[in-house]
């Protein structure tokens, strides 16, 4: 019988034996068990207060315009009325994307090296180091963003690859400033891979000692161990890495903010300029609040962000849950 | 086995043993390539910014249109919402862990509860400003204020603190909770007088990491109390301030003509805040493991 399971049986039995000094202490007890209770039930119950407060100040515009015309209009327009996001919604998934795809790959890497095949003293050096930083603020990397990845994409990056992959519309490009989705989703890739690279870290030391042995012991190269036996039992929590990752680098403001351009349009290749929707809150809140229903229309994009990464959250639950039982 | 058969199991194994090699080196390589250009990141804000940084650039009040002087109210500012917010996150935030890692009975309740809080953690943080505009600024009438900010960024560290104590809490090995209840204390004696302060520097760790992404935030305080200029320091939890992230981004986007030294001189002062309160979790925790005795 592990050890814990004793305890319930002993504090019933201290229950039990009413000592005439016993009773501060007792309603202390009982006191402390339920003001912890509520607060973590007010803890609990922050999320649908955010979705509440959100959607009735919303609530305007989700009355004045069909859903599907806000979210699938072109034509962003709030002085004659016209709030289509679908600019806004493009410009967040290209961003999100581009900064996935560079982030992902190198962070596993990294992650599978440091907790594989780095040695202790490197992996005791490193691990402090991208801690330090998963912590630089945004902001930050916003102005680092602004002063060197832009010039180095407009003068340097889109130059080369218009010229050597040019015939791919993705690539082709007529904007020399280098305020691009690329530069948003390279600032926003640094950025997050700390984050992914410390968490999956975690996730393939925590895999057991002994199926990296038994691995080997069968013949196996290290290389294979990773390939097949380690990499397969930690694919949950590299999910939820993952998911962390993405949901930083969907809800990143200031950063993207400062190098993204700001331009509504429905981009068409990686150098135009975008304008994804944490921008556009950022930039227009408390800026012309007198045009009818604006403030309720930034509203309603705070609320589409909301309820995407809500919905991602409990999708990537789920998933993890069928894995881990899988297994 | 013929001469052939050893032949081909003996090259096999070479294979195997050059594509381990391969991965080797291809993994060290990402990993530098990875890690090196955050790295440089950092040191080049700070390389560019040493210049800037000087005894009257934290003591003097900005002049000129902020394109000259320090940045005193904007280091005042972010000192006071980092205290606001310590206040109001750490009791709430510990509460939380406390009941749930030591209280709260593994049922459908509990795990609701957990996954509300660990989705509070995904919110971005552009929408927790929107929020703390329609709850604190304009409905409790708060006005942009460092009450409604630092409640504001209390609200996003809640999630970071409550997950690190809890795991701080649940690290405690349970004979230490039996031994003490088995003389007769009740929970909450165990849990303050034994429970908790094993739990301390995990839990300490926890609060600081939370504060910092507090400290260096800007989009929940962008409506709820940051002011683009002000010449007076604030002088009561109703006022408004200025706050460094906010300073570096106005700095770097809204004001022509800007010194590039200031903004990256207004950066590092930023990151060694941010960064020097991380050093302190890292080394409060290091200590921590070396001394613990289970």
């Amino acid at each position: 019988m592990a050890q814990e399971e004793f305890i319930p049986q002993l504090l019933n039995r201290n229950k039990k034996r009413n000592h005439p000094f016993g009773l501060t202490r007792r309603v202390k007890d009982v006191l402390a068990g339920r003001v912890m209770g509520v607060l973590s039930l007010f803890a609990a119950l922050l999320v649908p207060l955010i979705a509440v407060i959100l959607f009735t100040r919303a609530r305007p515009i989700f009355s004045a315009k069909p859903l599907t015309e806000l979210l699938f209009s072109r034509t962003w327009h709030p002085i004659s009325g016209a709030f289509g996001f679908y600019p806004f919604i493009q410009g967040t998934l290209w961003v999100t994307s581009i900064s996935m795809i560079l982030a992902i790959p190198p962070s596993l890497l990294t992650a599978i090296y440091l907790s594989e095949y780095a040695t202790p003293k490197v992996r005791a050096y490193i691990k402090p180091l991208i801690d330090l930083l998963a912590g630089v603020p945004s902001v930050v990397y916003g102005v680092w963003g602004m002063l060197t990845v832009v010039p180095f994409v407009g003068k340097f990056i889109a130059p080369l690859l218009t010229k050597t992959l040019g015939f791919i519309p993705l690539f082709q490009t007529d904007n020399p400033t280098g305020f691009s989705l690329l530069a948003g989703g390279l600032v926003l890739g640094v950025m997050v891979s700390p984050i992914i690279i410390a968490m999956s870290t975690e996730v393939f030391t925590a895999v057991p000692q002994g199926l990296r042995e038994a691995s080997l012991a069968l013949g196996a190269t290290r290389w294979h161990t990773v390939k097949h036996v380690v990499a397969r039992r930690a694919l949950p929590g590299i999910i939820a890495a993952v998911v962390l990752g993405f949901s930083r680098a969907f809800g990143e403001t200031m950063a993207v903010l400062m190098v993204v351009g700001n331009v509504p349009q429905v981009p068409s290749s990686i150098f135009d300029p975008g304008y994804p929707l944490t921008a556009l809150i950022a930039n227009n809140y408390g800026e012309m609040m007198s045009i009818p229903m604006y403030d309720s229309a930034l509203l309603c994009a705070a609320f589409i962000l909301l309820m995407v990464v809500l919905v991602f959250n409990l999708i990537s639950r789920l998933v993890l849950l069928r894995l881990t039982r899988s297994i | 086995m013929s001469i052939s058969q050893m032949r081909n199991r003996f090259l096999l194994i070479e294979k195997r043993k050059l594509t381990q090699k391969l991965g080797f080196t291809g993994l060290g390589l990402a990993a530098f390539i990875t890690v090196l250009p955050i790295v440089l990141v950092v040191a080049y804000v700070f390389w560019k910014g040493w210049p800037a940084i000087s005894y009257t650039f934290f003591t003097e009040m900005p002049q000129d249109g902020m394109r000259a002087g320090g940045i005193l109210p904007a280091i005042v500012g972010t000192l006071w919402l980092t205290i606001g917010t310590a206040i109001i996150s750490v009791p709430l935030g510990l509460g939380a862990a406390i009941y749930l890692s030591e209280y709260a009975p593994e049922n459908r309740w509990t795990r609701t509860i957990r996954i509300a809080i660990i989705n509070l953690a995904g919110i971005p943080s552009v929408v927790y400003g929107l929020f703390g505009l329609g709850l604190f600024v304009l409905f409790l009438r708060f006005g942009t204020s460092i009450l409604a900010g630092s409640l504001t960024l209390a609200i996003m560290t809640l999630p970071v603190i409550i997950s690190t104590a809890e795991e701080a809490l649940r690290a405690v090995p349970s004979s230490f909770r039996v031994v003490s209840i088995s003389l007769g204390g009740t929970q909450w004696q165990t849990i303050q007088r034994i429970v908790l302060p094993q739990a301390l520097p995990g839990i300490l760790t926890g609060i600081i990491l939370g504060l910092e992404r507090a400290a260096g935030e800007t989009a929940p305080i962008l409506f709820t109390v940051a002011a683009f200029f002000l010449p007076q320091l604030p002088s009561s939890i109703f006022d408004a301030t200025m706050a460094l992230p906010y300073h570096l981004f106005v700095i770097s986007t809204q004001v022509p003509g800007m010194p590039i030294q200031i903004q990256y001189g207004t950066a590092a002062v930023l990151l060694s805040f941010v960064l020097s309160m991380n050093t302190i979790a890292t080394i409060i925790r290091s200590r921590a493991r070396a001394k613990r005795q289970w």
